[in-house]
C-alpha cells in the first residue's frame, strides 16, 4: 500500500508510464499467442510427421496434401526394407477441390485411414470428445475435427455433404490446436472412392481405387536410425520418394524459429519503449524525493534498504502495466477468435505460460528499469540530502 | 555518577569548498554527554552546531578527532554502514518536521521501527508512543492533516520510539508559535525528567536553553564556556 501510494503521488506521470509497459505487453500477448498457436500447429505437425517417414509419389511435388497418387501395393515392398516396423496407406485430400478465402493454418481436409493402422501408431489416434471414432467397416461415415463442428454448423447425427457424397457425422474429436482440428476423418476406402473421383476421367478406368494412396506411413523398429532407413527406401523402392523425419524437424525447427523471433522482437521493442519511460519517471521521482531520502537514511534507512524501496516501486509499476496488458491481450485475442472460428479459423493461442510470462517478464523490466534511479537515491549523502528543498 | 553516552575528543571538521576556500566548521571540540543530560548547543549562524549535532548522530564523519557513542567510536567508520547505529541509538527531531508526506502518523512512526529491524511489533510500539505524546486520536492522519504542532509530536514520537541512547534536535521549535513551542519543550523536558532521556536541543530561541540543565555555546566551531 506504501508502495503504492508512493507511485501514484504524481498520478497523471505514473498512469502514463504504466500504460507505456501495458502496451508493450498488449502487444507481446498478441503477437505472442499468434506464436503459440503456430508453434501448436507446427509441434503437432511435428509429433505425427516427425515420428514417421512419409512414402509419396516420385512425381509428387513437396505438399502434403495430395499430389501424384502414390500405390498402396508399395507397402508390400516397403516392408522388405530393414528396420520397417509397419506401414499404412492414408488418404489426404483438400474437403473442396477449390480452397475458398485466405486461411491462417491447414485448410479443412477430408483425410481417410485405415482405424486397424492404429493399434501400432498410438501417436497416430486423436481422442474422441463426442460420439465415437471411425470404425473397420464404416461406410459414409466421418468424424470431424474439433474446427470443423463450427465451420459447418453440425453436430453428431447431422449429414454434411463430401465432395457431393452425403456423410453421417458420428463423432467429434478434441481439440488438438493442430492440424486435425481441421480434419473430416473418414474410413479409409470412402477416401479413395472420393479420391478416384478428383482424378481426371480419363486416368479413372486404369486406377484401382483400393490401391490409391496420397502417402504411406512408415514407422520405425526401435534401434533403427530413421534417416538409414529413408535412404533405403529412396534407394529400393522404385518411383517413391520417402521424407526423412529428422530433415523435416530441421526445416520446420528454422522456420517456426524464424517466425517467433520476428513476431517477438516487435513486441519487445514496444517494450524497450516502454521500461525507458520507466526510467525517466524514477529518475524524476528521486528528484522530488531526494529530502525523503535523507530523512529516511538519518532515521535509519541503510542504502539497500532505500535501494530497495525504489526498484520495489519500479517493479510494482511494471507489474501493473503488464497486468493491464495481459487483460487488453487475451480480451483482444478472445474477441478476434469469436468472430474468425464461425469460418473454422482460430489465429491465437493465449497459453499460460505467455500470460505468466508476459507478467513476470514486465515486472523484472520494471524493477531493471529502477535500478539507476535507486542506485543514485541509495548513494545520497544524509546531510546533503537533508539540505535539499 | 550518570555514565557518559557520547564523548567528544579534540574533534575537527573541514569543509572545502572550491581550491583556495576550506571552511572550518569543527576546530578542536572536546566535550562529554551524560546519560539523562538536557543540554542545549547554541550560537550563532555558522557556529558549527548543526555540524556538532550530525557527527554526534553519525550522520557525518570529523575529519580529525575521535567521538564514542555508547562506548562504540564512531569517528573512522563509513557513514553507509552507520546506519544500524543511526536506527537503535539516536532520535532526530528536525525543525521542519521532515515527515513522510505519504505516510500517515502511525506509518511514520513505524518506518523507524522497521528501519531498525524489529518489524514484528512495529505497529504497536508506534501506537503507544504516539499516545504518550498525546495523539492517540490522530494515528491515522497524514502530515498535511496535522498541525505543526501535532506534526513534531509525530516527529518526536518517531525519535523516541526505539529507546534511543541520545535524541538531537535541530531547532525543534523553529516552525511553531510561541505557545506550540512551549508545549512542545515541555513534552521534552517531562521525557527527560519521567524517563530519563537524554536530548541534545540545538536552538536560537532563549527560553530553550533557559530549560534546559546545560548550555553549550559555540562560536566559529569552537566551544567557548
Amino acid at each position: 500500500m506504501k508502495t503504492l501510494r508512493s507511485i501514484f503521488r504524481r498520478k497523471v506521470r505514473s498512469t502514463l508510464t504504466i500504460f507505456g509497459i501495458a502496451i508493450g505487453i498488449f502487444a507481446l500477448v498478441v503477437m505472442g499467442s499468434m506464436a503459440e498457436k503456430l508453434n501448436k500447429l507446427v509441434g503437432g505437425g511435428l509429433e505425427y510427421y516427425g515420428t514417421r517417414i512419409t512414402v509419396q509419389d516420385a512425381k509428387s511435388g513437396m505438399s502434403f496434401f495430395g499430389g501424384t497418387p502414390i500405390a498402396v501395393s508399395k507397402i508390400d515392398e516397403i516392408k522388405k526394407i530393414p528396420g520397417v516396423k509397419s506401414a499404412y496407406a492414408s488418404v489426404e485430400i483438400l474437403k473442396d477441390e477449390i480452397s475458398s478465402g485466405v486461411n491462417f493454418g491447414m485448410p479443412p481436409m477430408i483425410a481417410g485411414y485405415d482405424p486397424a493402422s492404429f493399434k501400432d501408431d498410438p501417436a497416430g489416434s486423436i481422442k474422441v470428445a463426442s460420439g465415437r471414432d471411425i470404425q473397420a467397416g464404416d461406410i459414409k461415415k466421418a468424424v470431424l475435427g474439433s474446427d470443423m463442428v463450427k465451420k459447418l454448423n453440425v453436430v453428431v447425427g447431422d449429414q454434411i455433404d463430401l465432395r457431393g457424397t452425403k456423410f453421417e457425422v458420428v463423432g467429434i474429436y478434441d481439440k488438438t490446436f493442430s492440424a486435425p482440428d481441421s480434419y473430416i476423418m473418414v474410413n479409409l476406402p470412402d477416401a479413395q472412392e472420393l479420391m478416384l473421383e478428383s482424378l481426371p476421367t480419363a486416368f479413372r478406368p486404369s486406377v484401382k481405387k483400393e490401391n490409391l494412396a496420397t502417402s504411406i506411413s512408415v514407422l520405425v523398429k526401435g534401434g533403427y536410425n530413421a534417416s538409414e532407413v529413408t535412404k533405403q527406401i529412396n534407394d529400393k523402392v522404385k518411383d517413391v520418394k520417402a521424407l526423412d523425419p529428422e530433415e523435416f524437424k530441421k526445416q520446420v525447427a528454422n522456420s517456426v524459429a524464424i517466425f517467433n523471433l520476428i513476431i517477438l522482437a516487435s513486441a519487445l521493442i514496444a517494450l524497450v519503449v516502454g521500461s525507458f519511460s520507466i526510467i525517466n519517471t524514477m529518475i524524476m521521482s528521486v528528484a522530488e524525493r531526494i529530502r525523503e531520502i535523507g530523512i529516511k537514511k538519518a532515521i535509519g534507512a541503510s542504502n539497500f534498504r532505500v535501494l530497495r524501496e525504489f526498484v520495489l516501486e519500479a517493479a510494482v509499476m511494471g507489474l501493473i502495466g503488464g497486468l493491464i496488458g495481459l487483460a487488453f491481450g487475451w480480451l483482444t485475442v478472445e474477441i478476434v477468435n469469436y468472430f474468425t472460428a464461425a469460418s473454422g479459423q482460430i489465429i491465437f493461442l493465449t497459453t499460460s505460460r505467455l500470460a505468466i510470462g508476459s507478467v513476470i517478464f514486465a515486472t523484472v523490466l520494471g524493477a531493471v528499469s529502477g535500478l539507476y534511479p535507486a542506485w543514485y537515491a541509495a548513494r545520497l549523502n544524509p546531510i546533503e540530502a537533508l539540505r535539499s528543498e | 555518577m550518570s555514565e557518559v553516552i557520547v564523548e567528544t575528543k579534540d574533534l575537527h571538521k573541514y569543509y572545502e569548498l572550491g581550491k583556495e576556500n576550506m571552511v572550518k566548521a569543527l576546530q578542536g571540540v572536546s566535550l562529554q554527554i551524560k546519560k539523562g543530560e538536557f543540554i542545549a548547543i547554541i550560537g550563532p549562524s555558522g557556529s558549527g552546531k548543526s555540524t556538532l549535532m550530525h557527527i554526534f548522530g553519525a550522520l557525518d564523519s570529523p575529519t580529525e578527532g575521535q567521538v564514542w557513542l555508547d562506548g562504540e567510536e564512531i569517528s573512522k567508520k563509513k557513514i553507509s554502514g552507520l546506519y544500524k547505529i543511526r536506527g537503535r541509538k539516536v532520535g532526530f527531531i528536525f525543525q521542519g518536521f521532515n515527515l513522510i508526506p505519504t505516510m500517515t502518523a502511525l506509518e511514520n512512526v513505524m518506518l523507524a521501527v522497521e528501519y531498525s529491524g524489529r518489524k514484528a511489533n512495529a505497529k504497536r510500539e508506534a501506537a503507544e508512543i504516539l499516545t504518550e505524546v498525546g495523539l492517540e486520536k490522530r494515528l491515522g492522519h497524514k502530515p498535511s492533516e496535522l498541525s505543526g504542532g501535532e506534526q513534531q509530536r509525530v516527529a518526536i514520537a518517531r525519535a523516541l520510539v526505539n529507546k534511543p541512547t541520545i535524541v538531537l534536535a535541530d531547532e525543534p521549535t523553529g516552525e511553531l508559535d510561541t505557545q506550540t513551542s512551549l508545549e512542545i519543550i515541555r513534552l521534552l523536558k517531562d521525557l527527560n525528567e519521567k524517563e530519563g532521556q537524554t536530548f541534545v536541543i540545538v536552538t536560537h530561541n532563549p527560553e530553550v536553553a533557559n530549560v534546559c540543565s546545560r548550555i553549550i555555546h559555540l562560536r566559529d566551531g569552537k566551544i567557548e564556556n
